[in-house]
């Protein structure tokens, strides 16, 4: 079987390392093997997780490595071709496109950050802080069990609705750091529950395009967040520097 | 024998990310390509569908293993 051309990215043809180049654009890529990427065995390896994660850790970190070096248009997953001049076929046609998210990417790095909440923990320090829930405490130890029923129910109610608030608050307060901070934003879906697990509850999940000084002052601002979103029940969790894969559609 | 060869390397870089976030970011971002591809944009998508089933059925290991906490 003919070999195929696994395309991990694109960068800025400066370097020898990438000598598939054409009009200033260089593909990062890699010859594999029609048995692993070809049509048929694809579909018969994505139904072997240990298969994709394998192959999606690789593509990571080539991204990673090269990222680490130089500006790095990132591609989905699986962009496999026939032929290396099927490659530079692309970089002709998208070559605008592609260098204009070079020039944005230039010096530039991904990260995540995440919001969490423990459920349990966040009720116990609405419950210790809340004036009115107090009040209502207080009314309910004093009422016959019929009152007490509705004062429970009014209590529960008044609950739900500072949880939402204090959720909506902190979520609001964190996104205009960031957007303020950072050349772009990507508000991504909230994390599956199941999937977060021991974390807590997702309530914010966004993208950052910022520069090396800008991560550094995200760090500061989780240092100084740390102990009043603890105290809540809510961890601010960030991950990278990451190739700039969140990114990709607005160069 | 020599133990420093026993003692495999340690890579911190290693466990810097959660693979589901990476699984998020490779299977879902980044460039779209078309064209004359031997996947082409039907198979793309697919690979999306194989990445869901296979999501749900981590969920559902994860919450087979995991002992239940009980509901507040």
């Amino acid at each position: 079987m003919d070999p195929l051309y696994y395309l991990y990215g694109i960068t800025a043809s400066q370097s020898e390392e990438f000598p598939l180049a054409t009009d200033g654009l260089a593909a990062v890529y890699e010859k594999v093997s029609a048995n692993e990427f070809g049509q048929d065995a694809i579909h018969t390896h994505l139904k072997n997780m240990d298969w994709v994660n394998e192959k999606v850790i690789k593509h990571q970190r080539k991204l990673q490595e090269v990222g680490e070096k130089t500006a790095v248009v990132p591609l989905k997953f699986g962009s496999v071709f026939k032929s290396e001049r099927s490659i530079l076929d692309l970089l002709a046609t998208r070559g605008k496109e592609f260098k204009s998210l070079l020039a944005k990417f230039n010096g530039k790095q991904e990260w995540g950050l995440k919001l969490f909440y423990d459920a349990s923990r966040l009720n116990e320090w609405i419950e210790l802080n809340a004036a009115t829930l107090k009040g209502l405490d207080r009314q309910i130890s004093g009422a016959t069990s019929g009152e007490a029923f509705l004062l429970k129910k009014r209590k529960g109610d008044q609950l739900k609705k500072l949880t939402k608030e204090l959720l909506n608050e902190q979520r609001k307060r964190v996104f205009e750091f960031v957007s303020e901070l950072s050349d772009d934003v990507q508000l991504n879906k909230e994390t599956d529950p199941s999937l977060s697990g021991q974390q807590g509850h997702n309530f914010l999940n966004v993208a950052l395009l910022v520069s090396k000084e800008q991560a550094d002052e995200l760090a500061v601002y989780q240092n100084q967040t740390l102990s009043t979103l603890t105290q809540m029940g809510v961890s601010l969790n960030v991950s990278g520097p990451w190739p700039p894969y969140s990114f990709v559609n607005n160069g | 024998m020599d133990n420093t060869e026993a003692l495999k390397e340690y890579d911190p870089e290693e466990s810097k990310f959660l693979l589901s976030d990476v699984l998020d970011r490779v299977l879902h971002k980044g460039v779209t390509i078309t064209g004359d591809l031997k996947l082409g944009i039907a198979d793309v998508d697919l690979i999306y569908c194989g990445l869901r089933v296979l999501l749900t059925s981590i969920d559902k290991l994860e919450e087979e293993t995991q002992p239940q906490k009980p509901e507040e």
